[in-house]
């Protein structure tokens, strides 16, 4: 009896303990706590949480020993910080344990949506702009409203248009993992050489005669529109005054005279030679370590520019490094850029239906999103931060890390005064038309001997986004 | 005339020597692309012997994932692959003898369904199973990869080892029968150490498929610390950002290793194996 005593009276201690511990440190985003500090007698459970509770305050160490699942597609820069960063969550939270499960960008989608089809959503998921409505409307994701209202997840120092991106109607549904736009990444090593200045804002004139100056001299071509990415018709659809280039009603907005001249453009680059035609295309790829900026001793197969997303220019500047380039930054060509330009989301974080704890689990999202040292170990890989003042802490750290990230930081300064509102997330149907008239199009104009012409080829989009869009409604 | 045999015998081997080359340069450009420092791989692609020989990548490349090495990572796909090897050799020498030997009811009925199970592709059956196995409550475990194959579900296998089993003698059984033996020790006794070369070749194709397998690791494994090699090898390349492709291919090399051991060592069996029960069966 008096061992059975013993036992019960040092378990209570000892939870006492870990409670008093967690509690504590749930005040305090500094440093590392450990969890015998106010090992006083063993207190009563709940005056500790009393003492220190504030409105909205949440004690994480009340959801007892917990382990979050969170999955995020991946490099492996971003599985190094993201590990770095949880490992930091559970030194501060004892009792938070991560279970964290990298994949790589096809895979994690065929494993999200199998897993949502079982119940088995992890914790938190990491979100992409295309998918977040799909998500919601089949009800996998967690409105985050009520928790922004209580104070648990803060959002005040996230500018409005960025948080709206993870909006769906009225909800908040996903927050910003880290800022992008849509950027040219170009030979900057070249460009000096040739005597050309690359400016911001750079219009559709001044690309067609920078590239063009730079075919005459090097031989070296252009990459604009390719493949099945609509990247290209948004920009230039915008440019036009459009917010979109999907329509839930019409197919794509713009009418068929606007997108030929679209077209044309690409025709004209192909049958003056100075873009790159879809075999040399074909034949290297697109990727960042391999991308046709570093064949250079192949001019017919190399261009100056990469068509990308701000938060690449650390991984092309680090393959560029080995060729001896230096890669500098501007905006995607239009005629009207202000229009055209917006800003993104990189990449969202979400907490799910399925996540076990949800109060924790907003709670964690919270410090992913916010807390200033989470930050400086994610090293803003996945974009620069969205709340503001998390951005200008981080600064520094990052930049130690990563030369090219001042830059991208000043671009997308640069970008926040001479951006409109993003576009609505892309209809269901986008991807058929994607891979369809978009992938068509683009391979019949950018050949030598082209196979449409410029009116073919916007008929061709117009026409079939039109009938996707009816078949859909 | 003999020199005339003699030339057209190098001719043949040269020609043969190229083919061979030809089927084997990715693989071997994969292998010596994996001793290139990493930031190299691509600005000397079209030049397979590296320059500069460094283990950089391996050693990279062995730390693997969080706080999992590679280690854990071959661990695991060997230990699915065994689980799931064993139980298809079990399951299909059984029911390969039952269906060579035995007489019983639906007999035809049967084998045609162990046929068809070869014919069907198993991306139809995936959606289904992978429901009933997430309502067994299997789903981040191992065992949808390992337990439905100790029930003879691969038709190919009980196929050869059925036509393997159709070359073995009939008197032996019944000389068997006359000395008091049941089935079962017909089966222990007499048909089992008589199929081992073909054992011996379900063995290493099971081997080869489990640890290839991408799929189902894919689609039923929910933590990092249970990924077997293939799906760990994946997460090493991102299309839109820079990749350690040096570390992947040297993983990618390691990979390899236990399945060429087992080959070379198995080879004989192998080719034994396919050549006896294609005279046979």
């Amino acid at each position: 009896m008096k061992k059975v005593l013993a036992l019960l009276l040092a378990s209570v201690m000892t939870l006492s303990l870990v409670a008093c511990g967690g509690g504590n440190s749930g005040q305090s985003t500094e440093a590392p706590q450990s969890t015998a500090t106010p090992a006083s007698t063993a207190a009563p459970e709940g005056s500790q949480e009393a003492t220190n509770a504030e409105p909205g305050a949440y004690d994480p160490a009340s959801a007892g020993d917990i382990t979050l699942t969170f999955n995020w597609w991946t490099n492996q820069k971003r599985t190094e910080v993201t590990t770095a960063a949880c490992e930091y969550i559970t030194s501060l939270y004892p009792n938070v344990k991560f279970e964290l499960v990298p994949g790589s960008w096809g895979d994690y989608w065929t494993q999200m949506s199998v897993q949502a089809s079982s119940n088995d959503l992890p914790d938190i998921m990491q979100q992409d702009y295309a998918y977040i409505a799909e998500f919601v409307k089949n009800g996998y994701l967690l409105d985050l409203t009520p928790y922004i209202e209580n104070g648990m997840v803060k959002v005040d120092t996230i500018p409005e248009n960025t948080l709206v991106t993870g909006m769906v109607d009225g909800g908040n549904y996903a927050l910003c993992a880290g800022v992008n736009a849509p950027s040219t990444l170009y030979n900057k090593t070249l460009t000096d050489e040739l005597g050309i200045e690359v400016p911001d804002n750079i219009t559709w004139d001044q690309f067609v005669e920078i590239s063009k100056k730079i075919y005459d001299e090097k031989g070296i071509k252009t990459l604009y529109s390719f493949s099945n990415s609509e990247n290209q018709q948004l920009f230039y659809t915008r440019s036009l005054g459009y917010k979109d280039f999907f329509s839930n009603e019409t197919g794509v907005t713009c009418t068929v005279d606007e997108l030929a001249v679209f077209y044309q453009r690409i025709l004209d680059g192909i049958a003056e030679g100075w873009m790159l035609d879809y075999d040399a295309i074909q034949a290297n790829g697109t990727e960042i370590d391999t991308h046709p900026m570093f064949a250079q001793d192949l001019p017919e197969y190399s261009v100056w520019n990469a068509m990308q997303w701000s938060n690449q220019l650390a991984a092309l500047q680090k393959a560029a490094s080995t060729k001896g380039i230096e890669v500098g930054i501007t905006t995607w060509p239009a005629d009207d850029v202000t229009k055209a330009n917006f800003l993104k989301s990189s990449q969202f974080f979400s907490v799910t239906r399925d996540a076990q704890d949800k109060d924790l689990a907003c709670f964690v999202l919270n410090l992913l999103i916010n807390d200033v040292e989470v930050n400086k170990l994610l090293m803003a890989e996945r974009g620069v931060p969205a709340p503001t003042d998390v951005a200008a802490a981080t600064m520094d750290v990052v930049a130690a890390e990563d030369p090219t990230y001042p830059l991208v930081v000043e671009f997308l300064n640069k970008c926040t005064a001479n951006s409109s509102p993003i576009f609505e997330p892309n209809p269901a149907w986008s991807g058929d038309l994607r891979n369809g008239a978009i992938q068509d199009t683009h391979n019949a104009v950018l050949k030598t001997k082209p196979t449409m012409t410029a009116q073919e080829a916007a008929q061709a989009v117009v026409d079939q986004a039109k009938k996707l869009a009816d078949e859909n409604k | 005339m003999r020199r005339k045999r003699i030339i057209g015998t190098i001719i043949y081997h040269i020609l043969v020597a190229i083919g061979a080359f030809v089927m084997i340069y990715p693989l071997l450009w994969m292998v010596f692309s994996s001793f290139k420092p990493t930031q190299t791989i691509f600005a000397t692609a079209s030049q397979m012997i590296p320059t500069e020989w460094t283990l950089d990548n391996y050693i990279t490349g062995w730390k693997g994932l969080q706080r999992y090495t590679f280690g854990t990572f071959f661990a695991n796909s060997f230990i699915i692959a065994m689980g799931a090897t064993i139980g298809t050799l079990l399951s299909s020498s059984v029911v390969a003898y039952a269906l060579q030997r035995l007489n019983f009811g639906l007999k035809k009925v049967l084998f045609a369904c162990v046929l068809s199970t070869m014919m069907l592709p198993a991306q139809i059956l995936m959606i289904p199973q992978y429901l009933w196995f997430s309502n067994l409550g299997w789903v981040g475990t191992y065992y949808p990869m390992i337990l439905p194959y100790w029930f003879a579900v691969q038709g190919f296998f009980v196929y050869l080892i059925m036509n393997f089993i159709g070359g073995i003698p009939k008197e032996l059984d019944e000389a068997a029968k006359i000395d008091g033996c049941s089935y079962y020790g017909i089966f222990a006794r007499i048909i089992l150490p008589l199929v081992v070369p073909s054992l011996i070749t379900c063995a290493i194709f099971s081997f080869i498929w489990r640890w290839d397998d991408f799929l189902s690791a894919l689609l039923y494994v929910r933590s990092v610390k249970m990924y077997p090699v293939a799906m760990a090898l994946k997460t090493f390349t991102d299309p839109t950002s820079s990749s350690d492709y040096g570390a992947m291919f040297a993983m990618s090399t390691l990979s390899l290793v236990p399945i060429t051991i087992i080959f070379l060592i198995f080879q004989k069996s192998l080719v034994e194996g396919i050549a006896s029960s294609g005279i046979k069966g």
